[in-house]
């Protein structure tokens, strides 16, 4: 079976600078696939040459096994005698960005554009609009929705006609709480329920741990670094935090006993550890020094952590 | 899924959805308002300069020329220009551009559908103008003036013809609308092409002045000119929506 999307030697430059350098990337059918990166290394130009909104310079994007762009000789050069495949697109819902919308029509007015154009029957409007909890709220004017609500419409015209794809840009912008809760639930879930496989860029780290199954991390145009989330989690160092009443005596004993422990700026103490007899020995360790222990606990590298000392510098 | 494939298919559904999107704007309002605009003004004019009761076959003729006159040389230019920009400015101001392209659809036919609604919305427009003349000269012998049907058939006969030869002037203002999301842009262009249409138009150089096409094709004083400037503003028109869709997709879908 192919991969959902296939991107290969995907390359885009503006004028001088080159945003997209020889980037390959496959997101594999069901996964629901976190696209990372610092604001500026290419995360939207890619998304936009993935929804058709842009085209590479070179290279080649599959959805599905369908190729998005064929070149052929133009009359006018300036099209980059880049046209896009109708078929492939007809396979991704995509969210970009803010939500475009028309304020004037009304949520089920808004949805039959979308019906319309990919040949769907009027019933997807109600699913869709029931899929995001806007069913109340067909018959209301988009102008007079609330930003979470625009973001949930975006949400289910993308989803419309269970597309084999669907590539989100943050599409938690603007939810309330309880709103990014439905939707990491919503999107998490669909590889299993509809097959659709989910790629979706986020600076939400916290997200990506909680929804993704695979990410990758776009540095200066090309994917610096992929992985699926468990294998990440995984390869994680752990450390044990505690909290004591002699922070420097606890450090000394701990060090001198070989532990690889360091002094935090709050007073807590992180050791380095890799058993459970390890944490078992600090305790014993600390309680025959006399040294006060108030608490103690296990703690895994965040991927915000593991980001920000990686890929921000 | 049950994309449609064929290009008239795809007109079609483009052509529902871009009527779908005029839903309570001022488009709507814009068709059946500037004509009657039209109508009031020289309906007042009527009433205010001469007794109509004394009214002639000439004085209808003058009055209902009147009525092709400010719509051919003003109104109509700037009507255009307005309906081409809200069908156009419509993705410019909502992003639109972004959804449309993201789904399955040609931006050629995106362009035609956008560019038949406003011709089909001029149409309607002319024949509305037709419709609050007669409005008006039956307000007219209300007050007075004879009845006289001759002149204002000659003028929905003219409605056609009006149409045929505003269609070089809507290709022009439905490209710019597409390209600029700036409404000023086509306004302007509409303001200062409508202020040469007197003046080239009753020169020999008309030809070269799509403006002057709307004035020739209904109020030439020879038949000969008449048809010229219908035989040319067809041919014109297309040519410059062949030459323009290709130009459709720069700054679209290829950036």
């Amino acid at each position: 079976m192919p991969d959902a999307l296939m991107l290969s030697n995907i390359s885009k430059s503006f004028i001088d600078k080159t945003v997209l350098d020889e980037l390959n990337l496959a997101v594999p059918y069901g996964s629901v696939f976190a696209f990372l990166g610092n604001n500026g290394e290419g995360k939207s130009t890619t998304i936009r040459i993935l929804t058709g909104l842009a085209s590479p310079d070179n290279g080649e994007v599959v959805i599905c096994g369908e190729p998005l762009f064929s070149r052929h000789r133009r009359l006018l050069r300036r099209t980059h005698g880049v046209s896009v495949n109708c078929a492939a697109l007809s396979l991704i819902g995509g969210l970009i960005d803010a939500p475009s919308l028309y304020p004037n029509l009304t949520a089920a007015e808004f949805l039959s554009i979308g019906c319309r154009i990919k040949g769907l029957s009027r019933s997807e409007i109600a699913r869709v609009l029931s899929v995001v909890s806007l069913q109340s709220s067909a018959d209301r004017v988009v102008a007079t929705f609330s930003l979470g609500m625009k973001q949930r419409l975006a949400i289910a015209h993308a989803l419309l006609g269970n597309p084999k794809l669907l590539i989100l840009d943050e599409p938690t912008n603007g939810l309330d709480p309880s709103g990014i809760r439905d939707i990491r639930k919503l999107l998490a879930e669909l590889p299993a329920t509809t097959g659709t496989t989910v790629f979706f860029s986020t600076h939400n780290l916290d997200e990506v741990e909680k929804m993704a199954t695979r990410f990758a991390v776009l540095k200066a145009g090309s994917i610096q670094f992929e992985s699926d989330i468990t294998q990440w989690k995984a390869s994680q160092q752990q450390c044990q935090v505690i909290e004591v009443a002699k922070p420097q005596q606890a450090l000394a004993c701990l060090t001198g006993q070989g532990f690889n422990a360091r002094l935090l700026d709050n007073g807590l103490v992180e050791i380095d550890t890799i058993t459970r007899e390890q944490q078992a020995a600090i305790h014993r360790l600390l309680i025959k020094h006399d040294v006060e222990i108030y608490q103690s606990y296990h703690k895994k590298q965040s991927l915000e952590q593991w980001f920000t000392d990686e890929h921000t510098h | 899924m049950n994309t449609p494939t064929s290009m008239p298919q795809q007109l079609i559904t483009l052509f529902y959805v871009e009527t779908l999107k005029l839903k309570r704007t001022s488009v709507v309002l814009m068709v059946f308002v500037l004509p009657l605009l039209v109508i009031l003004f020289l309906l007042g004019l009527a009433l205010k300069s001469q007794d109509v009761s004394l009214f002639t076959a000439e004085n209808w003729q003058k009055w209902w020329m009147g009525v092709a006159a400010l719509w051919s040389y003003f109104m109509l230019p700037l009507f255009i220009a307005l309906i081409s920009s809200a069908i156009n400015g419509n993705e410019h101001k909502n992003e639109g551009w972004r959804l449309m392209l993201s789904l399955p659809v040609s931006l050629t036919g995106l362009y035609s559908a956008k560019c038949v609604l406003s011709a089909l919305l001029t149409l309607l427009a002319s024949l509305m103008l037709w419709f609050y003349g007669l409005l008006g000269a039956g307000a007219l012998t209300l007050f007075g003036a004879p009845f006289d049907p001759t002149a204002g058939a000659i003028l929905l006969f003219s409605v056609p013809s009006l149409w045929l030869a505003s269609l070089p002037v809507l290709v022009i203002q439905h490209a710019i609308s597409w390209r600029f999301g700036n409404i000023i842009i086509p306004l302007s262009v509409a303001v200062v092409a409508t202020m040469g249409i007197v003046q080239i138009g009753s020169s020999e150089f008309w030809v070269y002045y799509p403006w002057s096409y709307m004035m020739m094709a209904t109020l030439a004083g020879n038949d000969e000119l008449r048809q010229q400037a219908l035989v040319i503003a067809p041919a014109l028109a297309t040519a410059l929506f062949w030459l323009s869709a290709q130009f459709a997709a720069i700054n679209k879908r290829a950036g």
